[in-house]
């Protein structure tokens, strides 16, 4: 018997304690066979809940390491790049940002949707999210992104910039540490009921998924 | 006839340059007597200096009649440096933004030698980080001392776990006597709009009370609002330098000491010793809240 559960650690942990402290209060007072029979429901959960945790782990890395992909194809192209200075003149900064969107653009020409949020990905991605807004938080968080937000009219085109005028959501921070880390150059941002990739340097989408607001 | 009314129309074009050129130097447009300077900070000797402004990115008139303000001010309180609480340019970001939205607004204050230090909003592309005027050493979080003041700098648009520990790290090491943070987004505000970011709140909040965080500016609601101390740590909203919401601070707000939303403001800042002064101005002159934090010693 197999579940497809998914739990957080802090969850499995408290299941387990739980479980374990009623089976010992139930063996005193309940007759051998149910006590077997809860025995092999225990020893079937408890797999399976590794089984899950260890999936999302799997998942989570092959994430993070899609995007690290990304991240080596610019990096790489940046190199060979003027570096921008930490005193730069407006001019340089648009100079910059305008060559380092247009190289990466044309090094990943055949970029689609779904190349970084692969469907498996999404599904856990969303699942993060589902159990970080539940109740109150979930109305706010509804409420901030999809009502209050000016981003509606922000088109999502794989390899093509955010728009620079458009404001740019703040993340909630708690929902920051529960997601796949990602590199210093790629920031999370929501945009109606996406979830979108996007580089902070040259402004590219570098892919989105839907679906993302329980 | 003729050369008569080309005379006269000649003259008519050539002498409005003039009259526009008076209309600006006059307040920068506005037309009414320039109020007199009032200060009620203390302007001791080697006392930390400086201004706190938000939100001014929009290159409009109101944002230079501000400034200009400040700019008087500076002649009695020459303040050393500003604090920039985000959304530093609203709408695109161009050579010509940068300009028209910041430097030309400032100019008299960058002439002077008057340091900027920015904090990006949601309204800011992270590339402003580079800006030569914002002295954010590239980096979109950042930490800077001022002789007994350390200030820190976040990004509240993105609080990942890379900035939490850095926070972290920096403040348990910080033995400055006074520690303040900025940054956009208000973990308390009494704002119709937007509101107080509870969930920014329940990550840097336990941090600040940790290690000593006294004072935290922000800016996101377009207006002024000091809050009563929370936790031990007094919060400011001074985001009106740009754009104001007239008439957004909820009436009767359990959290609101102090807030001004009729019109835009900035404040002045002044440490000396164990205590900070405060006074906020308005875009027409008038002090509209002031007042004094002591620091409580460990």
């Amino acid at each position: 018997m197999t579940w497809n559960i998914s739990l957080s650690e802090f969850n499995l942990q408290r299941a387990l304690v739980l479980a374990t402290v009623f089976w010992l209060r139930l063996g005193l007072t309940v007759k051998p066979i149910l006590r077997a029979s809860l025995a092999v429901m225990l020893a079937c959960v408890i797999p399976a809940i590794a089984i899950a945790q260890d999936q999302n782990k799997q998942l989570a890395e092959a994430f993070e390491k899609r995007v690290k992909d990304y991240v080596k194809v610019r990096e790489d192209i940046e190199a060979k790049m003027p570096k921008l200075s930490k005193e730069a003149k407006p001019e340089e900064i648009e100079t910059h940002k305008k060559q380092l969107q247009d190289s990466v653009r044309t090094a990943r020409a055949g970029a689609k949707h779904g190349d970084i949020f692969t469907p498996d990905a999404a599904a856990m991605i969303r699942n993060i999210i589902k159990e970080e807004f539940k109740g109150k938080d979930r109305v706010e968080l509804r409420k901030a992104v999809l009502v209050e937000a000016e981003v509606k009219a922000v088109p999502l085109r794989i390899n093509y910039p955010y728009p620079e005028a458009k404001e740019q959501l703040e993340m909630p921070p708690t929902l920051l540490l529960k997601l796949p880390q990602l590199p210093k150059q790629i920031r999370y941002r929501f945009v109606g009921d996406n979830m979108l990739l996007v580089d902070r340097e040259n402004g590219l989408i570098i892919d989105y998924m839907g679906n993302a607001i329980p | 006839m003729k050369r008569i009314i080309s005379s006269l129309v000649l003259t008519f074009l050539l002498t409005l340059p003039i009259a526009n050129a008076q209309k600006l130097s006059a307040n920068n447009g506005n037309t009414a007597p320039t109020p007199a300077v009032k200060l009620t900070l203390p302007n001791k000797a080697n006392s930390v200096r400086f201004v706190v402004i938000g939100d001014t990115g929009t290159g409009t008139d109101k944002q230079n009649e501000l400034a200009q303000v400040m700019l008087r001010y500076r002649q009695a309180f020459p303040f050393e440096f500003v604090l920039m609480m985000g959304d530093n340019m609203y709408g695109s970001e161009k050579t010509v933004d940068y300009k028209t939205k910041f430097e030309d607004v400032y100019r008299p204050l960058l002439d002077q030698k008057v340091k900027f230090y920015a904090a990006l909003g949601n309204h800011d592309e992270s590339n402003q980080r580079f800006y030569e005027f914002f002295n954010m050493e590239g980096q979109e979080y950042y930490h800077f001392t001022k002789g007994n003041v350390s200030f820190y700098s976040l990004n509240s648009n993105y609080m990942d776990k890379k900035q939490i520990d850095w926070l972290n790290d920096k403040l348990a090491t910080d033995t400055s006597e006074w520690k303040v943070a900025f940054f956009h987004h208000p973990p308390y505000s009494s704002g119709g709009a937007h509101g107080s970011d509870t969930k920014l709140r329940e990550i840097v909040e336990p941090i600040f009370t940790k290690n000593g965080v006294n004072v935290v500016f922000t800016g996101h609601e377009h207006f002024y609002e000091r809050i009563k101390p929370q936790k031990g740590v007094y919060y400011f909203i001074s985001g009106s330098g740009g754009k104001l919401r007239k008439g957004d601070v909820k009436q009767g707000s359990s959290m609101t000491d102090k807030a001004f939303d009729r019109d835009m403001s900035f404040m002045l800042i002044e440490v000396a010793g164990d205590q900070m002064h405060f006074q906020v101005i308005s875009r027409t002159g008038e002090t509209v809240d002031s007042g004094v934090i002591t620091r409580t010693k460990k």
